[in-house]
């Protein structure tokens, strides 16, 4: 039996609806309703289209101004040595260590080649181009990961996984490392647990301190800039074709949207390290959680289940069906508001949809005010 | 998609400042959906002024609550179906279906009078047999089998779970057919409407 469109609805005249939208409104009135504060959301996303419309317009003014036979310059690499554990941020990667290396950009991809020593990088992950960290004939791709790489400056690779995903190449051999795990060139893949301390060549510091220019590689399109964060040695080797030096321009807004975002910590976090641990420790939480009483330790569990499997185990789907079992079973818990954020920080880990920003305006409904919150309303108002 | 996403949050917002003219454009935007729906689940325009005018002062009334994880229209549509249930459970009469059918919804098209007058005769007996079902019972049968929406949604709707709206579905399916067997007009409606399907 199906009915559908068998009954056909009679539609109100329209002086019916007239006064029903009249009471509605004078009704609505009474409520006397307060001002929300989520209001000022619509005047941050005018303020936004009207600076969209100004950057479209500068860009394209700066585009329109470049004659049309100038050839694009090659890309250039960029040589660092970098002695004293400073950071770098190119492209939306954070690069730190003691290390000497080259990076050539070009808009696809981001290629850093290490002489030798210690890298760590924390990279946000843009399907529009690829960072890979190449060392003698390993090359490690980033997945969106925090990762760190060894290198003897003659054949010996370490790859530590602390967050997130690589691909190591090395002779035609692909291996994925996950978080928890760790790739060197003579043992493949293993547990962080199983490797030991790395002895890294040291690289001596150059003596004078000199600023690193940023140089656009491509003069006419906006270049992430890279940024000293700290006092350092640095011995910067320009390319030959450099020019004056750029003025810093403003990094993409997705970029530093995804960096925010995981720039707030997850809360109530259980520290635990590798794939087998993380499972270990779910099981002994599930019991907890799937225990018939409602009480603190279970939504605590949880909630914990959910982090864990977002990290290390990187299970994004299940992670987020966990905590939308937390919000129907333990609404108001104490681990509410953190379960939340995690939700946004999964949902909006690789694109920043509706389900992301059906997350963040949540989000910023239930807690209005702190960091969190802030980055909640950039994601929400962000188009 | 982003698009509706970002009007319905403005929308809200411009409502939630007591904007009139938001208030309007809300209401005129989804008022045709709701009435439709209402009038599916009721058979009548009757106290449907009143029942339109309830459902929106909700909607508006809990606007701040609308937390953005439904769709605004999935949310309005929440609202409506308990205000339908809260009448549905209040009222103590029978809904008095007015007939309804016109000539392009007869089936075939051709439309004669005998056809017309058997589909008002049906649709009147339709609705007395479901003026004797439970509320829960009735809004899920016409959530679903007159209004079209898959079960998984009624049961978002209506809030239980879809074990349970299967199960009242399939007991308010077997009322009217059991009805339909000892009423031949209603019998020959459903009939009509099966082969239409």
């Amino acid at each position: 039996m199906t009915l559908r469109d068998r009954i056909p609805v009679e539609q109100l005249d329209d002086e019916r609806l007239t006064n029903i939208e009249r009471r509605l409104v004078v009704g609505v009135s009474e409520l006397s309703m307060k001002p929300a504060p989520r209001g000022f959301s619509a005047l941050w996303l005018r303020g936004a289209g009207v600076l969209a419309i100004a950057a479209a317009a500068v860009i394209g003014w700066k585009l329109h101004a470049v004659p049309a036979t100038e050839p694009a310059p090659a890309p250039a690499a960029q040589h660092f040595t970098v002695a004293d554990g400073s950071k770098i941020s190119v492209d939306g990667a954070t690069l730190a260590g003691t290390a000497s290396y080259d990076v050539t950009r070009d808009p696809q991809r981001v290629l850093i080649e290490m002489q030798r020593g210690r890298l760590e990088l924390a990279v946000v992950h843009d399907p529009r181009r690829t960072l890979v960290i190449r060392a003698a004939d390993t090359e490690i791709e980033d997945v969106g990961t925090k990762f760190r790489v060894d290198f003897d400056g003659a054949a010996d690779v370490q790859v530590r996984v602390t967050e997130g995903e690589v691909k190591v190449t090395r002779h035609a051999q692909v291996v994925r490392v996950a978080a928890g795990n760790g790739w060197t060139t003579d043992r493949g893949l293993l547990a962080l647990s199983e490797l030991d301390p790395v002895v890294v060549a040291q690289v001596a510091p150059t003596p004078a301190p000199v600023a690193v220019p940023a140089t656009p590689m491509r003069p006419h399109t906006a270049e992430v800039p890279v940024v000293r964060t700290q006092p350092r040695h640095v011995e910067a080797l320009p390319a030959p074709h450099r020019e004056t030096p750029a003025a810093p321009q403003p990094a993409d807004p997705f970029v530093d949207l995804r960096v925010a975002i995981r720039s707030i910590p997850i809360e109530r976090a259980p520290n635990i390290d590798g794939h087998s641990d993380a499972a270990t420790e779910i099981a002994k939480l599930k019991k907890l959680a799937y225990s018939t009483t409602v009480g603190p330790e279970a939504s605590q569990a949880l909630y914990q289940i959910a982090v864990l499997l977002y990290r290390p185990l990187g299970q994004d789907a299940e992670a987020l069906r966990t905590l939308d079992w937390y919000f129907r079973r333990f609404a108001g818990g104490k681990e509410m508001h953190a379960a939340m954020w995690l939700r946004v920080r999964i949902a909006c880990e690789h694109s920043l949809d509706d389900v992301c920003r059906r997350a963040a305006y949540s989000y910023q409904h239930d807690v209005p005010s702190g960091p969190a919150s802030e980055v909640a309303v950039r994601i929400t108002n962000a188009q | 998609m982003a698009t509706a996403y970002v009007d319905d949050v403005l929308l809200v917002d411009r409502c939630l400042t007591g904007e009139p003219a938001a208030t309007r454009e809300l209401f005129r935007r989804h008022r045709n959906r709701v009435h439709a729906s209402l009038f599916r689940v009721l058979g009548s325009n009757r106290d449907m002024d009143d029942l339109l005018q309830e459902a929106f002062i909700q909607v508006f009334q809990s606007l701040r609550g609308w937390r953005a994880e439904a769709s605004l229209a999935t949310w309005i549509d929440r609202v409506s179906v308990r205000v339908a249930y809260r009448y549905l459970s209040q009222r103590g009469r029978r809904i008095q279906t007015a007939p309804l059918i016109d000539e392009e919804t007869v089936p075939g098209g051709e439309a004669t009078d005998d056809r017309r007058q058997l589909a008002r005769d049906g649709v009147r007996r339709l609705y007395a047999v479901l003026d004797d079902l439970g509320a829960a019972a009735r809004l899920a049968f016409t959530l679903h089998e007159i209004d079209g929406r898959p079960l998984a949604e009624v049961a978002d709707l209506v809030g239980s779970s879809l074990t349970a709206t299967k199960l009242r579905v399939w007991r308010a399916r077997g009322k009217v057919e059991a009805a339909a067997a000892e009423d031949p007009v209603l019998r020959e409606f459903l009939g009509t409407a099966e082969v239409a399907s």
